[in-house]
């Protein structure tokens, strides 16, 4: 008597797809948020340059980009998270020259550990 | 266990750091103290500290949900300029062995990381990160 799978296998392989692209849109959006709302304001400078890409990371810096609302950076993330695809990397970049002194801190200052904290969150969340 | 307040994370890992044998320590928005204003005078070493917040999780629920905090203790060491990062690395190790894998009150420290600054302002910085979680 010949055995057979009642479905074909190969209709799992969609299902875990979108399961995956779930996590991965779940985990963009985490790490495309925590950077924005965690950025000081200020200027507005530092947290408008946060750049978000696809598979290759966006090093460009914008000297005159403002976005006092977060809304443009938002919705930048967006627009990068709605194109991922599955196996796809998604990277959140910032170049702007002081972001270090934001990162780490200063002799007069502490640091805003703006992507160390988006990272802690990562691990905590999905590990 | 009782859900991890915001106070006895911060009492935790201050109190440790009060009895850390090391350089004088800026606590997060407090004034500083002599010992500390006499080192940076004297361009001395001295740290940091700073508790930063992460992400809150309640991984079980029901008619008592269980919280788990998150978040990063981290220090900036401060050590002369042009003595080479000796002195820093140094602090930096008696850090972590004085907080890596620290338990009490329900939380714990984890494992230390080092970002090397480098020459800051006069100083010579590292920064010490220990991830932490509570509850």
């Amino acid at each position: 008597m010949a055995r057979r799978w009642s479905r074909p296998l190969a209709g799992f392989a969609a299902q875990s797809r979108d399961m995956m692209m779930v996590n991965m849109t779940a985990a963009s959006e985490q790490a495309a948020r925590d950077v924005i709302y965690e950025s000081p304001k200020d200027t507005s400078r530092y947290l408008a340059n946060h750049n978000f890409s696809i598979n290759e990371p966006d090093e460009t810096f914008d000297e005159g980009r403002r976005d006092v609302s977060r809304n443009d950076a938002l919705a930048n993330a967006r627009r990068a998270i709605a194109a991922l695809r599955p196996g796809d990397v998604f990277h959140v970049v910032n170049t702007t020259p002081y972001g270090e002194f934001l990162e780490y801190g200063t002799s007069r200052m502490a640091p805003y550990a703006v992507y160390q904290k988006a990272a802690n969150n990562l691990r905590e969340k999905y590990g | 266990m009782a859900n991890p307040t915001f106070e006895s994370i911060r009492l935790v890992i201050e109190r440790r750091l009060a009895i850390w044998d090391g350089v004088p320590v800026e606590y997060d928005g407090a004034p500083q103290s002599p010992a500390l204003k006499a080192a940076i005078e004297a361009k001395q070493s001295w740290v940091r500290c700073t508790i930063q917040h992460g992400d809150s999780f309640a991984p079980y629920k029901g008619a008592s949900p269980g919280v788990r905090r998150t978040g990063l203790t981290q220090f900036q060491v401060f050590t002369p300029e042009r003595q080479g990062s000796r002195p820093a690395a140094l602090l930096a190790d008696s850090l972590a062995e004085h907080f890596q894998f620290y338990r009490d009150a329900g939380l714990e420290l984890l494992t230390a990381s080092v970002q090397r600054v480098g020459p800051e302002n006069g100083w010579y910085m590292y920064l010490v990160s220990l991830p932490w979680r509570a509850g």
